[in-house]
């Protein structure tokens, strides 16, 4: 009757499996779309003003004439590496610019998705405790505002009232000029503990307070708005009503009994909502000067730099997969319906 | 009913003059027009009516489950202490709900739930409560999920959340009804024996006069939230003294009238939102007279212990 171990390790391996199996599907589908792209890597490669002769020492340089399937298998075997290719406009390797790009991004996301659950599902149950009193209809008209607020909109406000106004705040950036630290995981936050340097510490969170807050407003509203509901949904359901008969404390049955069913379905939406907001963290990313993956991206985009386009979109996808598949491990965790099969 | 003649029959609960009404925004509804009831130590009461007449809406009031909006107006003696009408029987009873597969919360094991309710982490004592429900191997099952039980184990799993609050009575709100028919049976044979064994009284809410008879002591019916009539089982389903109920046991399919038409009642239980001047069955009653809508009916004597409400009763003295 209870779950045992080995069915468990056994539904984990094939979780992985599977999403190993969607990584591949990805990488094959850019690979493919950017040999079907109508322009000549090589010629992009070697610049506008190119001999024919340079251009032709390129595509054999980066193995280009070769058999379309022997350089699938070539950059399979380049990605297994850790070897992304270069940009065509910087002739940098992209891994490396990725390992710096990348925990930049993913130190916002993971620190508004943190704000946002940490806020948000305290805020949804107290709603949803209060129905339709008046703290319900203060914390329903907040999460309204967080979730249709624009974000360049909330962003230039903070920055005149915080930043400009007052001077509590830094403008932009990730630290001051002369702060300095090593940084083996490129998450600030993070590495200045791990260094040690507590004014390193204080200087990245100064830094970290404006974004994160901008852009942890919608993903806050959305738990908000979705707590409540799952939690009404909840609340109204036959064995609350026998908790409370009896006479289980309010308290236990509001944030045990209550919230654990009410997160399963919010969580799939939560764990989304992290995913997305790493693709679309560009706008918070341009307003601060923030040197993450949405800059990078973009300027690719503007400089239509291939190689990094493919590298910074395969980047997205594995933290989609990776993030799908935490939740279905969480989901199965927490739920014992769900079936290990 | 005798009543203060001594503390042998001091009633264990007695309900005064009951009145629960709704406010929607549409207006007020009326779902218990001022009912009256005694339930006695280890007594099992049945509650029959149709749907709408009340039943449950009674004793979910007295057990604090009317929403907030709700008028409760009335009396609440246990044991002949005055008591809070609307919620403070929660302190002593215990609720068994209609779909036992939506009263245990999914995501608990059955151990952690009883845990909750017993306020003990004592494997013997949780198993204990398990065994006392029927349950067979109570120990293993502590740790099961409430989705690998089956109907009939949930329900029992529930009857042991009950007695996990150690009640003085349990309120069982239709508890066969979403069962199959060995296995309403087997639960309706384990609510008997929790009465007989530990001497707890129970209120059978049921529109099935089959469970009813099974069990059940004194059945209460209830019509348009009034007691239409009240008294030993026998004596009620055998002589029943009120067309409602002679018009309600006619509706049941019996071995001998097979191939016969079933007797439906004719028109509509009345709407909560109208005032009823006389009998709320007035106008569904073949044995309709004028004075039936004059006034409200009181309750006539039958014989002893079972009245009825209705002019037609001849009251004997």
């Amino acid at each position: 009757m209870s779950r045992g171990s080995r069915r468990w390790a056994g539904y984990l391996l094939r979780r992985v499996f599977t999403s190993l199996l969607v990584i591949l599907g990805v990488v094959t589908i850019t690979f493919v779309v950017s040999r079907l792209v109508p322009s000549d890597p090589a010629s992009l490669y070697a610049g506008a003003r190119a001999r024919p002769e340079q251009v032709e020492q390129v595509r054999a340089d980066l193995n280009l004439d070769a058999p379309v399937l022997s350089q699938y298998v070539g950059y399979l075997g380049d990605l297994a590496r850790g070897d992304m290719g270069i940009s065509f406009a910087t002739k940098r390797p992209i891994a490396e610019d990725l390992r710096r790009f990348l925990p930049a991004t993913l130190e916002l996301a993971l620190s508004a998705t943190a704000l946002a659950v940490l806020l948000g599902v305290p805020a949804g149950v107290m709603a949803a405790s209060r129905h339709r009193r008046l703290s319900d209809t203060g914390i329903r008209l907040l999460a309204v505002t967080g979730v249709s607020m624009p974000v360049f909109w909330s962003a230039l406000i903070l920055q005149l009232v915080f930043a400009a106004e007052l001077g509590w705040l830094p403008l932009a950036g990730r630290t001051e000029a002369t702060t300095v630290f090593a940084q083996p995981t490129g998450m600030f936050v993070i590495d200045s503990l791990v260094a040690g340097d507590w004014g390193g510490f204080v200087d990245v969170s100064r830094h970290l307070v404006m974004p994160v807050v901008v852009m942890a407003a919608f993903p806050l509203g959305l738990t908000i708005r979705l707590v409540r509901g799952t939690m009404l949904e909840v609340l109204g359901s036959d064995y609350i009503e026998a908790a409370t008969v009896a006479r289980i404390p309010r308290r236990t049955v509001l944030w045990r009994l209550a919230l654990k069913n009410a997160l399963l379905p919010a969580l799939t939406v939560l764990g989304l909502t992290f995913a997305y907001s790493i693709s679309s963290a560009f706008l918070v990313e341009a307003v601060f000067g923030w040197p993450g993956l949405g800059k990078y991206l973009t300027d690719a985009i503007v400089r239509v730099d291939f190689p990094v386009i493919t590298a910074a979109a395969l980047a997205i996808t594995v933290i989609y997969v990776l993030v799908n598949l935490a939740l279905d491990l969480l989901q199965a965790r927490l739920d014992p319906r769900v079936e290990l099969a | 009913m005798g009543r203060d003649d001594g503390r042998a029959s001091t009633p264990l609960l007695r309900v005064e003059d009951l009145h629960v009404t709704f406010n929607p925004p549409t207006g007020p509804v009326r779902a218990v027009r001022g009912v009256s009831l005694e339930l006695r130590p280890g007594e099992i009461l049945g509650v029959a009516g149709e749907s709408g007449c009340g039943k449950s809406v009674l004793f979910r009031t007295l057990l604090g489950l009317a929403p907030a909006s709700a008028s409760v107006r009335g009396e609440l003696h246990f044991e002949g202490w005055p008591m809070a009408i609307d919620g403070s029987l929660q302190a002593v009873a215990a609720l068994i709900q209609q779909n036992p597969g939506a009263a245990l919360n999914p995501v608990f094991t059955i151990g952690q739930q009883l845990r909750l309710v017993a306020g003990s982490d004592d494997p013997v004592v949780l198993g204990d409560l398990l065994a006392r429900a029927g349950l067979p191997e109570p120990r293993r099952l502590l740790g099961a999920y409430p989705h690998e039980f089956s109907g009939g184990m949930l329900q029992r799993a529930v009857i042991a959340m009950a007695l996990a609050t150690r009640p003085r009575l349990m309120i069982a709100d239709e508890p066969t009804t979403a069962l199959d028919v060995t296995t309403q049976a087997q639960v309706l044979d384990l609510i008997d024996e929790l009465r007989r064994r530990d001497g707890l009284a129970v209120v059978l809410i049921s529109h099935d006069v089959g469970v009813i008879r099974r069990i059940c002591d004194r059945v209460l019916v209830l019509y348009a939230g009034r007691v239409a009539e009240t008294g030993a089982t026998g004596q009620v389903l055998e002589n029943p003294g009120h067309p409602y109920t002679r018009a309600l046991l006619a509706a049941i399919p019996r071995p001998e009238t097979a191939g016969v038409d079933l007797a439906a009642i004719a028109g509509m239980v009345p709407d909560g939102r109208e005032p009823i001047a006389g009998c709320a069955f007035a106008p569904r009653c073949a044995h309709f007279r004028a004075e039936c809508e004059a006034t409200i009916p009181a309750l006539r004597l039958v014989q002893s212990g079972h009245f009825a409400a209705c002019v037609l009763v001849e009251e004997s003295p």
